[in-house]
């Protein structure tokens, strides 16, 4: 297989057994550089399975794995620039952060007068700088995944892979784990995670591979899989003005194309039904403003990757 | 491994928590990494364990064993004085004191060597290191030398402090074979932390007591009972590391030590003749290390195809 350069991860048909069980079967999964792609399924559909491969956690029944070109069973080389986050790995609890990613570091070949430094800088990064000399082993979960996230970093990675970043979780944790991967996504890291939280591929991937029974559903752009859903159900449009809706307003809109129905919800808010085109919405927003109600929120609903994942996991079920 | 305080002042009061105080440049952000070579990263991994002995009751087990050895001898000697005769030959005296060594050294390996793989996977702490740019085999490599060097400074303790105690009231003493003997001790304990090493590779939880068990009992008494049964056999079993202390410490000019042939030898003699120790200092050093060296591989072996569910 010829490596393709714009490509930092390339599988190409992955499939592992364990004995009778097939956890993954035959899966093909293209990364490009800089991308955001989210491994999406239910409990068992071979997420992790998918990264624990990648990241030389367990060997391939068959198949390939190129990571930057280089054949993951190489995997000194292959995993040079990649950090991991897999399978909520435990940092050594009675070692501090300072002294985890000192460990992590030299493994990685920095030079010590250097690894103070990156130290600092993940540290001051995932707000755990001035935990730094605290034991891990009282830390939280959340602080600890933080450690963890840190100790990824602390090589510059060009590539990162973390398997359920959020999970056990409290919100707060959530959110902060969130954040920090926004923060990865902007710095132009490739990032791979799993998750099935829906919520984390919607905000965070530019594209995603949904799994089930080991094998790939769906894969693709996470925008053009949801709005390429025609046919597959309408959305509701919940829609806040600044002024009272006048009396005709609601009428006259559901004449416009792609609506199939207006409901009042309150004297400044409606909800739409719509089943058309992005333009046909844009339509819609022009209306609204063009009669000086001033446009305060629109949100969808319906229409969304919830709903692509349930008759895609319904689909898989039934087949 | 030394905090950062020194080297870094704390940041300002008024910088809030998750900003960062470095440009880009200054922080290296851009720079690029090349994992080191195997043989430092071996050393990373060597330093690593010891540092996590360090930090645990492992390294106090260790030292509180070596310690006991002079207060048990000062307890012995005062409350019976026959069970360690004093000798004129320092050598004899220090075997006496080491009288324990091959029932320690085997715990030592089990305890130390036979949890430290099963406990980095059920701590899940081995998710850290695994997928770094590292082979398994220096992983599994770096951390049983820790183990091994750990042990074998105990038993070295052990013989310095024994040797100077009896040199303290012996008139003669023999250096050379109190070498040989401390050599003939190590290499058994070599063969004794691998077989503990390569045992706990298969083992989902580790286990202090089955490679102990093997080691002081179940493999002595297979050898001794084989022996009886094949007339001539006793050529290759006496050289089963397993008796590598009993040879160390008779090697001392001692008889007495705490081990399955060691405390029984007579009654195993009357009932199972046919087994004797290999009198071979060499053979016996060569199969502890050979053995020891063939199961740390097969332990390898095992490592490099675990996969991690």
């Amino acid at each position: 297989m010829e490596p393709d350069e714009d490509l930092a991860i390339c599988v190409s048909g992955l499939t592992k057994r364990y004995g009778d069980f097939t956890a993954v079967d035959g899966l093909d999964l293209n990364v490009r550089r800089r991308e955001f792609v989210g491994l999406l399924g239910p409990n068992g559909a071979g997420k992790s399975t998918t990264l624990k491969a990648i990241s030389g956690l367990l060997t391939p029944t068959s198949g390939t794995i190129l990571i930057n070109g280089i054949d993951s069973r190489d995997h000194k080389n292959a995993m040079t620039r990649v950090g991991c986050v897999i399978e909520t790995p435990m940092p050594y609890p009675s070692y501090t952060p300072a002294e985890m990613l000192t460990y992590a570091g030299k493994m990685h070949g920095i030079p010590k007068d250097e690894i103070r430094v990156r130290a600092r800088d993940v540290l001051e990064e995932l707000r755990m700088w001035s935990w730094r000399d605290k034991k891990i082993g009282g830390f939280s979960k959340g602080m600890r995944q933080r450690v963890t996230i840190a100790a990824s970093l602390i090589h510059n990675p060009e590539i990162v892979l973390l398997d359920e970043p959020t999970s056990g979780l409290d919100p707060r944790g959530m959110i902060e784990v969130r954040q920090i991967l926004k923060g990865l996504k902007s710095s132009g890291l490739t990032l791979v995670i799993s998750t099935h939280m829906l919520k984390e591929v919607s905000e965070l991937c530019t594209s995603m591979t949904m799994m089930n029974h080991g094998r790939e559903v769906v894969s693709g752009n996470v925008a053009d899989l949801v709005h390429g859903m025609s046919g597959k159900g309408t959305v509701a449009l919940d829609t806040r003005v600044a002024k009272d809706v006048p009396p005709g307003f609601l009428k006259d809109l559901a004449t416009l194309p792609g609506v199939a129905g207006v409901e009042s919800t309150g004297p400044r808010s409606f909800k739409t039904t719509f089943s058309g085109s992005d333009e046909q919405q844009s339509a819609i927003v022009d209306f609204i403003q063009s009669h000086g109600l001033m446009l305060l929120s629109m949100s969808e609903s319906g229409k969304d990757l919830e709903s692509l994942y349930m008759s895609l996991t319904d689909e898989e079920a039934g087949a | 491994m030394r905090p950062f305080r020194k080297a870094h002042a704390d940041p300002s009061p008024d910088l809030y928590d998750g900003e960062r105080s470095m440009a880009a440049a200054d922080a290296m952000r851009d720079r690029e990494y090349s994992p080191p070579s195997s043989i430092s990263q071996l050393r990373v991994c060597f330093v690593n364990q010891l540092a996590l002995y360090s930090k645990q009751r492992t390294v106090w087990t260790a030292v509180a064993l070596v310690a006991a050895i002079p207060l048990l001898y000062a307890v012995l000697n005062a409350l019976a004085p026959s069970l360690i005769q004093a000798s004129d030959v320092a050598n004899i005296h220090a075997g006496r004191i080491l009288a324990a060594l091959p029932i320690a050294s085997m715990f030592m390996a089990s305890a130390v060597c036979g949890s430290m793989l099963p406990q980095e996977y059920n701590e899940r702490t081995v998710y850290m290191t695994l997928p770094l740019p590292v082979s398994r085999k220096v992983f599994y490599l770096g951390k049983f030398l820790a183990g091994f060097a750990l042990c074998a400074a105990t038993v070295c303790a052990a013989y310095g402090i024994s040797i100077a105690i009896s040199s303290a009231c012996a008139a003669h003493s023999y250096t050379a074979q109190m070498l040989e003997s401390l050599a003939m001790a190590l290499s058994g304990l070599f063969s004794f932390c691998a077989f503990a090493y390569m045992l706990s590779t298969r083992m989902t939880r580790g286990s202090s007591i089955a490679p102990l068990v093997a080691l002081a009992a179940a493999i002595p008494a297979a050898c001794i009972i084989l022996a009886h049964a094949v007339p001539g056999s006793t050529c290759v079993l006496g050289y089963a590391p397993v008796f590598a202390p009993d040879l160390a410490l008779s090697m001392m000019g001692d008889s007495t030590h705490m081990s399955l042939w060691g405390l029984f030898e007579y009654p195993i003699r009357n009932s199972l003749p046919g087994f004797e120790v290999g009198p071979s200092a060499t053979v016996m050093s060569a199969a502890s290390l050979g053995l020891g060296a063939l199961m740390l591989w097969a332990g390898g072996r095992a490592n490099d195809r675990r996969d991690m569910r």
